[in-house]
């Protein structure tokens, strides 16, 4: 319970706000209580940025940058136009098969036929010819079948043609232009006298069926194709696969019975070892006039690179038109949708995010030391328990909030508004969750580079201005340096000179944009550029408060 | 207690907050010296600034008198632990000045020499970031720096960014500062410095309340005697990096040489004879302009016996003795005995 109020011993001024003086036994609230070092540096930072903040400069600067890099995204989020993954167009998806017969034995008035490609696509296949002979005429004759595409290659030989004359005619096969699919094979068509050496011909079919393919470890993808086997004695039939990493696994199975899968090297013969390539391989028997059904599962175990090519070959044991000439291959794409978030937060709502730093860093971080400098404020620091240790903390750690105002936090708030807001595939943001490191790991560049940068300016100089000046005119020096040298060495290396380039490339290397980089030096060599400058800054700080006394 | 180490930080390990400014532990076992000293030397490459300091700083308010370059700033700087002394050690509060620099600055109320004020600030909130650097809450350090603010007299001008005070003000501010966490011991360097003579007479008064009404325990820093002789009651006499004295100024005073002032009627060579006379009976004396004597009666206890020696010196001359009165003394007359004691060799 309060009781009555203390009397006022007399000579004692009284306050306004019933307050009593300064003697410590009249303290309403504070009984003298002091804190630790870890506080105080605390509160200096939290003190420094309610000092800043009530900066119209620095407050429109700090809400600019927050509408110019928040606003549009989020405004597109909300309105379900920011496609953070999109379908990836080079990713093959569905089943196809390709089913070629390449060599075909026919009489002189007779046509070869060769079924070409029936295939589940989204994308139109197109096809072409090459090599065809004079007096030889081959069509392609391409009938939609729904979804499918039926094809075939029709080859005619001349008007009265010499005994064993043969067209070896390539055929190619384009599935969507920028899908890059690409399948090309040979055909050999051969003029036999005797109609019955017509069926003593060998050939085989390849039918792939592919399901989605993510590349994930654990992953697989399905192949089936029958081998036919037309002529009139029994064939051996060698399947080899190529082209796949060691942490590929094929399983064969020939008529639902698994194979034994064999290696071999093979390559340029007397050509040393590490010219020969090691090739996996089953061996496949046929009776004459029957098919055997060669399923593979192709399985990798270990994450697979966006793009892997398998190759598969038949050759005929019997007829050497029916060889390892005659491969065809499939290629198997990451099937995962196209991500688009590391390119959304680098270009829209990071892009804008250097330019507001460098703003923030000449205006706050160029008098943070320069002030102190100027009004020698720093006796009144440093005859209070800090170090100089912690008043360089201080001062950095306000800088750093303050950059992060422009930089991290709001991207962070944008990426959890753009989370609700947008329509996303459920593992999503499991998936994704390196785009938090992203932001702050980019953030901290920022912040490490403009921060350091503007304190050891303010160290050098009482003038402010001069600080400050010189934070924006280092930034675009080092441009346009980096430029010339650029041009004037011929070499990307110049472009290391510049800060911009730097944090960009350290930008995209968070966002994992790095096919986008034109620049010829490894992301770790400016890492080291800008970890030199956060270097030099830093002692360049601690050098000068370091020596900084108190005022005689 | 919170163990400190040489830059004054916290031994690793200790959470501990620093003792209060108020801890009843320390108000019983609080040292009769606020700051001690043994044999101090600072040296900074070829110069020595503080030369074998040994010094004795009772509680109350000291003056520490010195000519500009006599070492006052660096004896500072030293005591709260920002400088280490080349050799020598000492306690400020009970702390030693080389190890416990944290403990000691949390404690002490710094009021520096020159500008150092942020002007961008209003007086408020600038005494309440000052309050919160030596580790006060938010919230206390805003109720103390309004209650400082309205003590040293700022009104509602506390709301004006500092850089419109004028300099009285603005000292006034410093001092607002250095009070805002109630420290044990104030270290005013030089606080009148640049004052006109209304600013500085109220920085006195205020100082002289802070000593005399609030008991504080101050440690003034000035050239300036009047300042020293009005505030404080023990005075430290420092030149050239050196202690010449140090201890009560009554006290001093009183054991000082008493100097009598004689008024005498006479010829010019009379006036010579009576001062030969007067150093026959064994008295300095010394003809001042006007016809005074200025004689030296030597202690206190010999005041009566001299009297007899002037009464006598001017009967033997035949000198009318008009008046005979006791010369007051003053801390000036005390501070050139010593920097003449000083120049002629007879302190270190």
């Amino acid at each position: 319970m309060a009781g009555p109020p203390l009397p006022i011993p007399p000579g004692v001024s009284t306050s306004p706000f019933g307050w009593t003086g300064i003697r410590r036994e009249k303290y309403t609230r504070w009984k003298g209580k002091l804190d630790g070092r870890d506080k105080i540096v605390r509160r200096m930072i939290t003190e420094g940025v309610r000092f800043n903040m009530k900066n119209l400069g620095v407050v429109a600067l700090v809400v600019l940058a927050w509408l110019f890099s928040m606003l549009f995204p989020v405004l597109q989020a909300g309105m379900g136009g920011l496609p953070l993954e999109a379908d990836n167009p080079s990713t093959f998806s569905g089943t196809e098969s390709t089913a070629v017969s390449m060599h075909l034995n026919i009489t002189n008035t007779s046509v070869a036929v060769y079924p070409l490609v029936g295939a589940n696509l989204t994308y139109q296949t197109k096809f072409f010819t090459e090599k065809v002979p004079q007096g030889w005429s081959a069509a392609i004759n391409v009938t939609p079948d729904g979804p499918m595409v039926r094809a075939s290659l029709l080859v005619r030989p001349p008007v009265n043609p010499a005994p064993f004359d043969y067209a070896w005619i390539n055929v190619s096969a384009e599935t969507g232009g920028d899908r890059g699919r690409q399948d090309t094979f040979s055909t050999v068509t051969m003029v036999v006298p005797n109609p019955m050496m017509a069926l003593d011909q060998s050939a085989y079919q390849l039918a792939f069926a592919k399901s989605e393919f993510s590349g994930k470890a654990g992953d697989s993808v399905d192949a089936s194709f029958y081998i036919n086997n037309t002529g009139t004695v029994t064939d051996s039939y060698e399947v080899t696969f190529r082209g796949m990493a060691s942490h590929w696994k094929t399983e064969a199975y020939i008529n639902g019975t698994k194979a034994t899968v064999m290696t071999k090297e093979v390559g340029p013969p007397g050509m040393p070892r590490e010219f020969r390539v090691k090739v996996s391989y089953i061996m496949v028997t046929v009776q004459p006039g029957s098919s055997a059904l060669c399923a593979l599962k192709f399985k990798t175990t270990a994450d697979s690179p966006a793009a892997t090519a398998i190759n598969v070959g038949v050759k005929s044991g019997n007829d050497m038109m029916v060889s390892g000439e005659y491969v065809t291959s499939i290629v198997l794409k990451d099937t995962k949708k196209m991500d688009l978030t590391g390119a959304i937060f680098l270009n829209s709502v990071m892009g804008i995010m250097p330019f507001f730093a460098l703003l923030l860093a000449a205006v706050v971080g160029s008098r943070m030391i320069a002030t102190d400098l100027a009004e020698k404020s720093y006796n009144l620091y440093f005859a209070r328990p800090l170090t100089k240790k912690d008043y360089i903390i201080g001062k950095f750690g306000t800088v750093s909030i303050i950059l992060a105002m422009v930089t991290m936090v709001p991207s962070l708030i944008c990426y959890a508004l753009v989370l609700m807001l947008t329509s996303i595939s459920n593992t999503y943001i499991i998936d994704h969750l390196w785009v938090w490191g992203a932001i702050i790991g980019y953030s901290l560049v920022m912040i490490l580079t403009f921060g350091t940068m503007s304190l050891a300016f303010s160290s050098l100089t009482p003038r402010r201005f001069y600080a400050a000046a010189a934070v924006v005119v280092i930034y675009l020096v080092t441009a346009i340096v980096g430029q010339i040298a650029s041009f004037a060495f011929n070499s990307d290396y110049g472009r290391l000179i510049s800060l911009g380039d730097d944090m960009n490339l350290m930008g995209m290397v968070a966002f994992q944009q790095m096919a986008d980089v034109t620049l010829k030096f490894p992301w770790y060599d400016a890492l080291a550029v800008l970890a030199v400058l956060w270097f030099v800054c830093g002692f360049l700080v601690w050098y000068r408060v370091d020596r900084t006394e108190l005022s005689e | 207690m919170t163990a400190g180490t040489k830059d004054g930080s916290k031994k690793k390990g200790t959470k501990e907050s620093p003792p209060s400014a108020v801890d009843k532990e320390d108000e019983k076992g609080r040292p009769d010296y606020i700051v001690e000293t043994h044999g101090i030397t600072k040296r900074f490459e070829n110069i020595v600034a503080l030369d074998d300091i040994s010094l004795k700083v009772p509680t109350g308010a000291t003056g520490l008198l010195g000519p500009n370059g006599a070492g006052k700033s660096t004896l500072i700087r030293v005591l709260i632990g920002l400088l280490n002394p080349t050799s020598g050690g000492g306690t400020v509060l009970g702390k030693d000045i080389s190890t416990e620099g944290f403990d000691i600055r949390q404690r002490i109320g710094y009021l520096p020499e020159h500008e150092c004020l942020i002007l961008d600030m209003d007086a408020v909130s600038f005494c309440t970031y000052m309050g919160q650097m030596v580790g006060m809450a938010r919230s206390d350090a805003l109720q103390r720096a309004h209650e400082v603010l309205h003590y040293i007299g700022v009104g509602e001008e506390r709301y004006r960014k500092i850089q419109t005070y004028s300099t009285g003000m603005r000292q006034k501010i410093k001092l607002a500062q250095a009070l805002v966490h109630d420290p044990d011991l104030l270290l005013l360097d030089e606080p009148t410095n640049g004052l006109d003579p209304r600013g500085r007479d109220e920085m006195l008064d205020l100082i002289r309340s802070l000593a005399h009404d609030e008991k504080k325990n101050i440690l003034l820093s000035s050239h300036l005697l009047p300042d020293v002789e009005y505030i404080c009651d023990n005075v430290v006499i420092m030149s050239s990096g050196q202690i010449l004295k140090q201890g009560n100024i009554k006290e001093m005073l009183m054991a000082s040489k008493t100097v009598l002032s004689v008024r005498v009627k006479g010829m010019a060579n009379e006036e010579d004879a009576f001062v030969k006379e007067l150093e026959k009976a064994g008295l300095e004396a010394e003809l001042e302009k006007g016809g005074n004597v200025r004689v030296d009666a030597g202690k206190e206890e010999r005041l009566t016996e001299a009297y007899m020696d002037v009464m006598r010196a001017g009967a033997a001359v035949g000198i009318q003795v008009r008046f005979v009165s006791r010369s007051a003394r003053s801390l000036e007359d005390l501070f050139l005995d010593v920097i003449r004691a000083q120049e002629k060799g007879g302190h270190k």
